[in-house]
Parts: structure tokens; C-alpha cells; sequence
């Protein structure tokens, strides 16, 4: 099958300043005896570019959130921590001062002060049955709950 | 018209951008490959900070689980004065806080150094202030602060601890691998202003706690012991004093004092011979309540009878030396009885002839003097005790009486509580064992036992202390309601540095009670006294002392009887 020469119109020549025009498309020519070329039609961009946006700000904003989350989770943790030091530091100093407060000296000195004094006589009396002093005893009193 | 640039000008920029990349390329391998290590770890220690955690040491407690000893987290405060502005104003704003004078403070600001500390183991409270202030230049470290809430309670036994946390004295130092725990370490990330990076990485090795150690002592019975022991120093114009308490049949040791004492809270403003546990560190002569040894060794061995009396004069001469007892007195026809009730230093003497130096010297190591108690308290005195072989001609004029030889108060008290138990020696102990972090305790293995002498001469020996509670010496050292057995000591002491002895004495009581079931033993001793008698000045306090013990530990006064039972054939 013969094929038509192609031919194509002169160029215009080109305008000293200013720029250059466009070409002009080449017109398909229609061949005898064959269907028609089908013109591919274009998909509309702007929902596209919508849908990609919303995307990426969707992913920018999540990730975003996910940060400040865990930043704030690192905040929260660092205050908690510090609260747990500050409670611990509580807990020790009531430590120290029930230590204290218990020693047998600030007790004699508290119970002189309201007119305590210690007996001048204690007399200790079996009965049976009753926890008596035990040497050989290994709890931490050395007594034992076994009658004389 | 236009002209393309000639070849050489683009020929020659190529080759200055080749150059130039070339350069940054050899920079770039240079920093990354040959450099990259130092730089990594330069920006490693810029960005990076490993902060040691310091353990907490663990708390000494007694029998009853009380604390006597408790560590507390504490900060150190130290300063970089080359960053300090205005020394005058932060030595203004610190010295309130952290208890300094002014002046001391500005000199320390104005060093030429690059860290100075200002003050260790700072209340945390302070610390939080001081920090609140950002001052430039001052800067915390994590340390601990041990307390003793207390404050003298036991304080010679329990001892104390330097600023690094580390034993000095006492428990603290015997039982500092016990105490210490092992340090931790935290690695985090910080900004240029030192601040930590909350999502920076991190990394921690958790301390690990020391154990707590749990002591023998009873806190009360401690207290009142060394109340007691303070009024009757002050009472008798001594020097000083000691007193233990012991229960004979596991050798643990309830209370042991001493006076002058100090506050371990402030134990560098404390006198040297105050911070020492006189019981186990200091070696005296014991006087005649060493007598109960050549009174059990003589019975024993047979070789004087229960019942035997021979004639005692108030004088006897051994080699070139003559002694006498401590009042004028005819001879008299006395037993191994009289001779103890009475503390007779020459019927002790005649005894221990019929003995030999050889085997008093026997019985006197079997009793545990010249040799440690195994208590484990650093420091401990073996006692002063020759081989019978270099023994002077007049070693057995004074060795039988207590003179000649030196023991510490808590060998002497072994003693007793050997005859308490029945004969048989238990090794004194101050650990009942140790609590890990996770509150298991570990048991110390029980005291080691020794036979000494049988338990009828243990027996015999305490009917005699008990005559000698009854009816001799030791009268003042008598509790209503129960039967004490003990013995008095008035000894002289040495003059240090020479030959002799002063006109210095240490007066002593040493027993225990109930005789017939012994829950305590206790040794109480005066140093120098205005009344030197052991009777008269220390055997008050031992019943103090005594006294307490028996109710506090609910020992019944009812049983066993209130007189001694008669010695076997009177």
C-alpha cells in the first residue's frame, strides 16, 4: 500500500524580536479505507492534585500529631518522674523523721517533759501459759510462746 | 551576534568546581573515615552525659528491726568559678543555704580552678533551692547522707562513714561490702544548656541497694545502758565507763556502751578516744573479778575441795613481793567460797599455787584471754597474756588476782557468761544477719561453742558469784525478786610508759542473772572513780543495768527462787 508523501507548510520565518510562535499542529490526515484515530480523552487533573494534597497534608498532620503525642508523652513522663523523685524525697525525710521521733532518747526526753518517770521496781510475774524470755530463741525477741 | 565562551575559560571553571569538589570529597573522608572517631566521640561527650546513680546504703537496724542507721539521697554543690559574674551577690544568695560564712564562701568563688565544691551531702530540700536560683557556674551531684537518728545511741559500735559513703569505723567499716551496694548509671541526651532531652535516648543500669544489716543490739535496752552508765560516771567523778549486756546461751550481744560517746551525725567534731568501742578495742587489767577463773580452773582440777577450809592470812609473800588483801584482817579458816565472797586476793593466790602456772595459764586461754573474742569488730584487742613459760616469779601473786595481765571488757564478760551457759564458751556476736532489697533475711550460722569447764563446776562457781551477790562484796549489785550471781573488781592501773602502778583504779562489776537460768550477763566498769570499790561503785550500776534488762526481756521474777540454793555439802 502506497503511503502519501508527508508534507509539511514552510516555517514561517522567525520575527527578529520577540517570541518565537508555536508551531503549528500537524492535522491528522485522514486515510481512506481505515477507522478514524480515536483521540485519547484526558482524566481532569484538578482532582487529582485535590486528592494528592489532601494526602500528603493528611500524612503531614498525622505524623505532626504522632510527634506532638509524643512529645507531650515525654513531657508527661518527665514530670511524672520527677514527681516520683519528689514523692520519694517525702517518703525518706518522714523516714528520717519517724526514725527519729522513735528514738528512745527524744521518747525520754518527751515523756520527762509530761512527768514521766521509769519505775523504780518491775516485777515480772510467770503465767502460765505466756510468752517468756528465751535464749535459744531465734525469732528476733527471743521469746517464745511456751510457758515456763 | 553572539560569541560562545572560549573552551579554555569553561575547561578551566570545570577544573576549579573538580578541585573544589575534590577538596570537600578528601575533607569529607578525612572527617568521616580517619577523624570520624575522635569527632563522634567529641559530640558523643558534648551531647551525651553518663551520671553516676549512687546506691543507697543500707540501714543498720537492731534486733527489733528499728533503724539506727539510714542513708538518704544528698547533694554535692560545687562551682566552676570561671563562670561565676558576681562572686560578692552568690556568695550572698549561697551562704545562708548551705550554712557557710560569707567570707569562706567568696574565697572559694574566687579560686583559680575549674571546680571547687562548696559543700557535700546537702539536705535535698536545700538543693532544690539552690537550684531554683541558676546561678551560673554552681552545679549538683547526686551523693548520699547517712543519719543516725539516735545520734549517740550505740554510736561506738555502729561507727560512721566518710563523705564518699565509704566505712570509717565500727560496723560501717567491718561490714562495708555489705552496706555499700553497687552504683548504677544513667546515659542521657542534653541540649547545649545541659538540659536533658526528653525523647533523647537513654540509658540506665539501675543501682543496686545495699543490704541492711540487722544487729543484736536492743534499742532500749541500749538507751537505758548508756543513760545509766552516764549517771554513774557523773555520780562516782570516773573518767569514763562500759558497759555489756550479753545473753550467755547464744552470745549476743544486747547492749554495749561506753562513756565519754559521741554524736556520729557530727563525728568529725568528736574526740578520737570517743569515737573507739572501748569494750573490744581496749585492753585494762581486769582486777579480782579474774578470780572466778583460778576459782573454776582449782575446781575443775580438783585441786582444792568444795568443802576444804585452810587458814588464810591478810599478807603473803610471792618471790620478792608481798601482797595483801584489802582490809586487815586475822587469819582466818576460809573455803573456795569465803575466798570468792570475800575477794581474798591471797586466798585466790594460795589457790592458784596448788595449780601451777601452766595450767592456770591453760585455763585462762581456754576462757578466751590473749586471743580475739570472734565478735568481727575492727580493732579488737587480743589482751595482753605472756606464755606461762616468761612469766615473772610474781606472775603468780598477781595473774591469779587480775593484775599482770590485760583483757578487754568484753573477754572478761565471756567469762561470765561461760559459766552462766553452763561451761560452755559461745563467741560473742553483734549480727543476728543481713536484709536484701527484697527483704529476705540472711541469717548469720550460729556463734562457735567451746567446752571449758563441766557444768557442775560451772555450777559450783555460780553458787559462790551468788554468795558473793548474797553476802560478800557485791551486795549492792542485788535485784528484788531475783538471784544475781557476780563478782567485783577493783583493779589498779598501770602507769603508762613504765614499771608500777598508779593510785588510778577501775572498778567493775561483772555478772548475771537469773542464776539458775541466766537470760543476761552484763559487765559494768568505771574508770577511775572517786570510790574505787567495784562493790560500792560498779556493782549500783550493773543492777541498774541489770534490772532493766530482766524486764524489758520479761524474765519472771518468781521462778527460779529468790536466795541461792546451798553450795553441794554445806
Amino acid at each position: 500500500m502506497a503511503v502519501a508523501a508527508r508534507t509539511f507548510p514552510a516555517p514561517a520565518p522567525l520575527p527578529r524580536r520577540g517570541r518565537p510562535r508555536p508551531r503549528p499542529r500537524p492535522r491528522p490526515r485522514q486515510v481512506p479505507g481505515r477507522r478514524p484515530n480515536l483521540r485519547v480523552a484526558r482524566a481532569p487533573r484538578v482532582p487529582f492534585a485535590m486528592l494528592s494534597l489532601l494526602l500528603v497534608t493528611s500524612m503531614v498532620l498525622l505524623l505532626t500529631g504522632v510527634q506532638v503525642l509524643m512529645a507531650q508523652g515525654a513531657f508527661r513522663l518527665s514530670e511524672l518522674t520527677d514527681r516520683a523523685e519528689q514523692l520519694e524525697v517525702e517518703r525518706d525525710l518522714l523516714r528520717l523523721r519517724l526514725a527519729r521521733l522513735s528514738s528512745p532518747d527524744r521518747v525520754a526526753r518527751a515523756g520527762g517533759q509530761v512527768g514521766l518517770v521509769l519505775p523504780e521496781h518491775v516485777e515480772i510475774l510467770p503465767s502460765a501459759p505466756g510468752p517468756v524470755w528465751n535464749p535459744g530463741s531465734t525469732s528476733g525477741d527471743g521469746l517464745t510462746a511456751s510457758g515456763p | 551576534m553572539s560569541a560562545r565562551p572560549p573552551a579554555g575559560r569553561l575547561v578551566a571553571l570545570f577544573a576549579a568546581l573538580a578541585v573544589g569538589l575534590a577538596g570537600v570529597a578528601v575533607r569529607l573522608v578525612t572527617l568521616q573515615l580517619k577523624e570520624g572517631t575522635r569527632y563522634r566521640a567529641l559530640a558523643e561527650e558534648q551531647r551525651v552525659r553518663r551520671i553516676r546513680l549512687v546506691p543507697e546504703r543500707g540501714a543498720i537496724l537492731d534486733r527489733s528491726m528499728h533503724e539506727l542507721a539510714l542513708s538518704l539521697p544528698a547533694r554535692a554543690v560545687y562551682v566552676d568559678p570561671r563562670r561565676v559574674v558576681d562572686p560578692e551577690n552568690m556568695a550572698r544568695q549561697l551562704a545562708p543555704l548551705l550554712d557557710v560564712h560569707q567570707p569562706q564562701l567568696l574565697n572559694l568563688l574566687r579560686t583559680d580552678e575549674s571546680f571547687v565544691y562548696l559543700a557535700r551531702r546537702v539536705d535535698l530540700r536545700v538543693a532544690q533551692r539552690i537550684e531554683a536560683l541558676k546561678l551560673p557556674g554552681i552545679g549538683l551531684l547526686d551523693e548520699s547522707k547517712r543519719y543516725y537518728p539516735g545520734r549517740s545511741l550505740a554510736a561506738q559500735v555502729l561507727g560512721f562513714v566518710g563523705v564518699d559513703d565509704t566505712g570509717l569505723s565500727g560496723l560501717e567499716l567491718q561490714y562495708q561490702d555489705v552496706l555499700a551496694g553497687r552504683p548504677g548509671s544513667l546515659l542521657v541526651e542534653q541540649d547545649p544548656s545541659g538540659q536533658a532531652i526528653p525523647q533523647g535516648s537513654s540509658e540506665a543500669v539501675e543501682p543496686a541497694r545495699g543490704h541492711d544489716l540487722v544487729l543484736t543490739l536492743d534499742r532500749d535496752l541500749q538507751f537505758h545502758a548508756e543513760r545509766a552508765l552516764e549517771e554513774a560516771v557523773e555520780r562516782n567523778g570516773a573518767k569514763g565507763g562500759m558497759v555489756i549486756a550479753m545473753v550467755p546461751r547464744t552470745g549476743e550481744i544486747l547492749a554495749m556502751a561506753g562513756f565519754p560517746t559521741f554524736d556520729a551525725n557530727e563525728f568529725s567534731e568528736a574526740l578520737p578516744e570517743t569515737t573507739r568501742n572501748r569494750s573490744v578495742t581496749d585492753a585494762y587489767e581486769p582486777g579480782s573479778v579474774n578470780k572466778v577463773i583460778t576459782a573454776a580452773a582449782a575446781l575443775e582440777e580438783g585441786a582444792v575441795g568444795l568443802h576444804e577450809r585452810w587458814t588464810v592470812p591478810d599478807r603473803y609473800q610471792v618471790a620478792d613481793k608481798l601482797f595483801h588483801d584489802s582490809h586487815p584482817h586475822p587469819p582466818l579458816r576460809m573455803t573456795l567460797t569465803d575466798v570468792i565472797a570475800e575477794s581474798s586476793n591471797v586466798g585466790t593466790i594460795m589457790t592458784a599455787q596448788r595449780l601451777g602456772p601452766e595450767t592456770l595459764d591453760d585455763y585462762l586461754r581456754k576462757f578466751g584471754f590473749g586471743q580475739d573474742t570472734g565478735i568481727d569488730f575492727p580493732g579488737e584487742s587480743d589482751g595482753i597474756l605472756m606464755p606461762a613459760d616468761d612469766w615473772w616469779q610474781t606472775s603468780m601473786g598477781t595473774i591469779p588476782i587480775g593484775q599482770g595481765i590485760a583483757v578487754t571488757p568484753l573477754q572478761m564478760l565471756s567469762v561470765y557468761a561461760t559459766i552462766a551457759n553452763g561451761g560452755v564458751r559461745v563467741e560473742p556476736r553483734l549480727i543476728r544477719g543481713a536484709l536484701t532489697p527484697d527483704g529476705t533475711f540472711l541469717g548469720t550460722q550460729p556463734s562457735a561453742v567451746t567446752r571449758v569447764i563441766s557444768a557442775d563446776t560451772a555450777r559450783l562457781v555460780t553458787g559462790m558469784l551468788g554468795r558473793a551477790v548474797e553476802t560478800g562484796t557485791g551486795q549492792e549489785a542485788q535485784i528484788p525478786g531475783y538471784w544475781v550471781a557476780g563478782k567485783t573488781g577493783t583493779a589498779r592501773k598501770p602507769l603508762e610508759g613504765q614499771l608500777g602502778y598508779s593510785e588510778q583504779y577501775v572498778a567493775s562489776f561483772i555478772g548475771f542473772a537469773p542464776a539458775r537460768r541466766p537470760a543476761v550477763a552484763v559487765a559494768a566498769i568505771l574508770d577511775e572513780p572517786e570510790t574505787v570499790y567495784g562493790g560500792v561503785a560498779a556493782a549500783p550500776l550493773f543492777r541498774e543495768v541489770t534490772h532493766f534488762a530482766l524486764a524489758h526481756l520479761r524474765v519472771p521474777s518468781a521462778d527460779p527462787p529468790r536466795s541461792p540454793p546451798a553450795l553441794v555439802g554445806e
